[in-house]
């Protein structure tokens, strides 16, 4: 737990100590106009000095004059795709005269995720629950989560739809993480602090050779994550919201929402969240077949097709879903929030829907509550 | 690359989503587009123990995989049994399959009938349509240990003569002098000389103490809501009331999200519940 | 004889609970009716005259059809009430009542049964609850067929 010091020059080293160690670096980079998080071989890759500007319904990058290597706040991509891929094999299966045989791949990449900031770092540990806590065990996401290293780095800045602080997931990274990093530029100096979480993260960090930080750069390190903080805007009122949310399925606010959402499944896509899926038969012309599973979303049409229909048709009623869940529901099933203030799914919303705009609106009583201007209506 | 794991020792928890192989012993056609198949372990295996009310995943191959209720003996176990309804691309396939053909099964999941918790009283069994299959091994459990309940009635309905399923069974079942059974239909011609009503209707007239009684209600949702309306009318308690939910599923094991209801995933807390719980899945509409 | 009527009125679920004094002119205007298996009761267009309290039995309510001829609707046992179109202008049967096997009733003479709600309406607005109670079951039940729940598309 000791915090070390590694200047900027240096962060190469770490990224080969990592790579030495079998891992497939997954970090930021700029790609089709978006920070994006892929395969990465240095520090060459990542993003410098480019910011990220996010607002509801929109995302634009800026190019800065800052040497920061992780500047940018957040991607639209969250490390879910590494660790529950969009798509994903179950088994093949072949036919012939002796029957049915089935393959499985049990083979899973060894990722090492560069940047994961505290509101992701809370999203994984969430999934952990949904994919690893239960009776059943997803054995793919299982594989890879348990080999996977875990590199946070603490948010310099914030977006317009930041609101981690609400929802008790951030700015500062919470447990889970193998190696914690904090980009620190004073004048001239720029440097980072490193301090490692797990024997994971330490045998890596045993590989370098780095000095011990002093105190007054851990007193930086505290006042730029409280700096951060103060600059978050929005935020949701997580007390009392559970209850409100069960108890008014009916209230006009749901109405309203669901002439905005256009059902287009953006939000459950981008979440870190969204762990719904569906199977799919990938046949081949020599009878060959395989089974795969796909995200899915609960705004997708025939989510909750039954024989007859689907039960939740309307958008009103998969809207009412899919944030029940995520602030209530959720709580019963996992004993933790579905949401992390990311802000993804109000960036990602086509037409700006602000999911911490709809949870007041939906807090106050029915009975009370007046139809409004949307402000991003 | 790839390890082969072949599919032989059963229903794996460590690979959940990975069906184990059995056969097509025999098939029969239940109704003008219902069958039955009774199947195999592939190797021979013998079967997975099941409860009365569960569930297992069907794969056909190449084409999909379904939630379909066991509608056999659990005591009796000589096959898996399950009814299958033609309405769907998946279950075409299932109810197209032949003697020696192959169908993957993952299970048995969900929650049962708590038939333990029955013991001594009045059982009043609610089922319409294809309601009767997930109701049939609690039939088979009740007259496999008779002795331990008291007055037992089963109200079933069908939409037509010709589509009740089991008719042969539902005979012999009333032939036991200690079993009610009544059988309704929605409408027919002047060749069925039995009862025409809805099922709630026969509600009424069984000879059941609604103070001792407990109700097992299947069917489609809203045979539910007027079912369990009928048996409160008749003077049951909400919580001895039992009924099966039914939900689109895709996985049978609580991840793919599909069958929430509210704060449950009804295919592992479900599909069986007590009405005192089930009551508030009908208070929202599209819930 | 009439004693029998008395008791079998008062213990039949339309009357039960309404005492002697109230159901005594009643009384006057009912008869036993015995059909055999087989027997109609009343046909589709016939005038409605009575109304037929079930004792024991069954009822098969029907209506014809071109081409597939009678489907029956309904089926009705002791304790129902068959037939209430004696309450209502033109007085006309809308269905066809066969007895699906030997089935005691009570015939009550429509006429006489609406002279007397109209002379005394406490009575009157009795008898229409119990009547209007049957009659919403009724309809509750069809609209459950309506749905055609165990149908195609459910």
């Amino acid at each position: 737990m000791e915090i070390k010091h590694l200047p900027h020059d240096k962060l190469n080293d770490l990224f080969d100590a990592i790579i030495m160690s079998d891992y497939t670096l997954v970090g930021p980079k700029e790609k089709d106009g978006v920070i994006s998080y892929d395969p990465i071989e240095s520090v060459d890759d990542l993003p410098q000095g480019i910011i990220d500007h996010q607002n509801p319904g929109n995302y634009a990058l800026q190019k800065t004059e800052s040497s920061r290597f992780f500047a940018y706040t957040i991607s639209p991509f969250s490390w879910k795709k590494f660790l529950y891929p969009p798509t994903h094999s179950l088994f093949k299966a072949t036919k012939n005269e002796n029957g049915i045989s089935f393959k499985v791949n049990k083979d899973e990449p060894k990722y090492a995720f560069i940047g994961v900031r505290g509101c992701e770092m809370t999203a994984i540990a969430i999934q952990d629950k949904v994919f690893m806590g239960g009776d059943y065990i997803d054995p793919s996401y299982k594989k890879r989560r348990e080999q996977a290293l875990i590199v946070g780095v603490e948010c310099y800045n914030t977006c317009e739809t930041c609101f981690c602080d609400s929802v008790g997931s951030g700015p500062e990274i919470p447990e889970g993480s193998d190696i914690v990093l904090t980009e620190i530029i004073e004048k001239e100096n720029h440097y980072f602090l490193v301090r490692s979480e797990t024997e994971k993260g330490q045998n890596i960090l045993n590989q370098l050779n780095l000095e011990k930080a002093d105190e007054t750069q851990s007193m930086i390190k505290d006042a730029q994550l409280e700096r951060v903080r103060s600059q978050l805007k929005r935020k949701v009122k997580v007390s009392g919201l559970q209850s409100k949310l069960k108890e008014n399925p009916n209230h006009p606010r749901w109405d309203e929402v669901a002439e905005r959402c256009l059902a287009c499944t953006n939000c459950t896509m981008v979440c870190p969240t969204c762990f719904c899926m569906t199977v799919e038969d990938i046949n081949d012309l020599d009878g060959n077949t395989e089974r795969q599973r796909r995200w899915d979303s609960c705004f997708s049409s025939e989510f909750t097709y039954i024989h007859g229909g689907n039960t939740r048709s309307s958008t009103k009623a998969k809207y009412r879903q899919w944030l029940t869940h995520k602030f209530a529901t959720w709580q019963d099933q996992f004993d933790s929030l579905g949401c992390v203030g990311c802000g993804r799914c109000i960036t990602w919303c086509p037409p700006g829907i602000d999911i911490t705009e709809e949870v007041a609106a939906l807090s106050e009583s029915p009975d009370t509550y007046h139809k409004k201007e949307s402000s991003h209506g | 690359m790839e390890n082969i794991l072949k599919s032989e020792m059963g229903f794996q928890p460590t690979q959940p989503m990975l069906p184990t192989l059995f056969t097509v012993d025999s098939k029969i056609q239940e109704t003008h587009d219902t069958w039955s198949l009774f199947l195999n372990n592939s190797n021979g295996n013998s079967l997975q123990e099941f409860s009365p009310g569960q569930f297992n995943m069907l794969y056909a191959y190449g084409v999909g995989e379904v939630p379909i209720s066991i509608s056999g003996n659990c005591q009796n176990q000589n096959s898996l049994v399950h009814t299958i309804r033609n309405v769907g691309m998946v279950s075409n396939a299932l109810c197209g399959l032949n003697q020696g053909d192959q169908v993957g099964v993952r299970g048995p999941f969900g929650t049962s009938w708590p038939m333990e918790k029955f013991k001594g009283k009045d059982v009043i069994i609610v089922s319409g349509g294809i309601g009767l299959a997930p109701l049939r091994p609690a039939v088979y459990h009740i007259l496999n240990n008779r002795d331990d309940y008291n007055h037992v009635a089963l109200a079933y309905g069908a939409r037509a003569p010709e589509e009740i399923l089991y008719p042969k069974q539902i005979m012999e079942w009333r032939s036991h002098l200690d079993l009610q059974v009544r059988v309704t239909v929605d409408s027919s011609d002047q060749k069925w000389h039995g009862q025409v009503g809805v099922v709630t209707t026969l509600i009424p007239r069984l000879n059941i103490d609604p103070d001792n009684a407990v109700a097992l209600v299947c069917g489609p949702e809203v045979m539910i809501r007027f079912g369990v309306r009928e048996l409160i009318k008749y003077g049951l308690d909400t919580d001895q009331i039992w009924v099966s939910m039914e939900r689109n599923m895709k996985c049978g094991i609580g991840l793919c999200g599909h069958c929430q209801l509210g704060p449950d995933f009804i295919c592992k807390d479900g599909a069986v519940y007590n009405y005192v719980k089930a009551e508030r899945f009908f208070k929202t509409k599209e819930l | 004889m009439a004693d029998q009527i008395t008791q079998q009125l008062l213990e039949h679920p339309i009357f039960k609970g309404m005492s002697f004094s109230a159901i005594s002119d009643i009384i006057r205007c009912a008869s036993e009716k015995t059909f055999s298996r087989s027997e109609t009761i009343f046909l589709e267009g016939e005038n409605a005259q009575h109304c037929y309290l079930i004792l024991r039995g069954s009822v098969d309510l029907s209506i014809h059809t071109h081409n597939r001829g009678p489907i029956t609707i309904q089926s009705l046992h002791g304790g129902d009430v068959l037939g209430w179109s004696w309450l209502f202008s033109p007085f006309i049967w809308h269905f066809d009542a066969i007895a699906k096997e030997k089935t005691n009733t009570i015939r009550l003479d429509g006429q006489s049964i609406r002279k007397i709600c109209q002379e005394d309406s406490k009575i009157g607005y009795e008898l229409m609850k119990r009547f209007s109670r049957v009659m919403q079951e009724r309809l509750m039940a069809t609209r459950l067929q309506l749905v055609d729940m165990y149908g195609k598309y459910s």
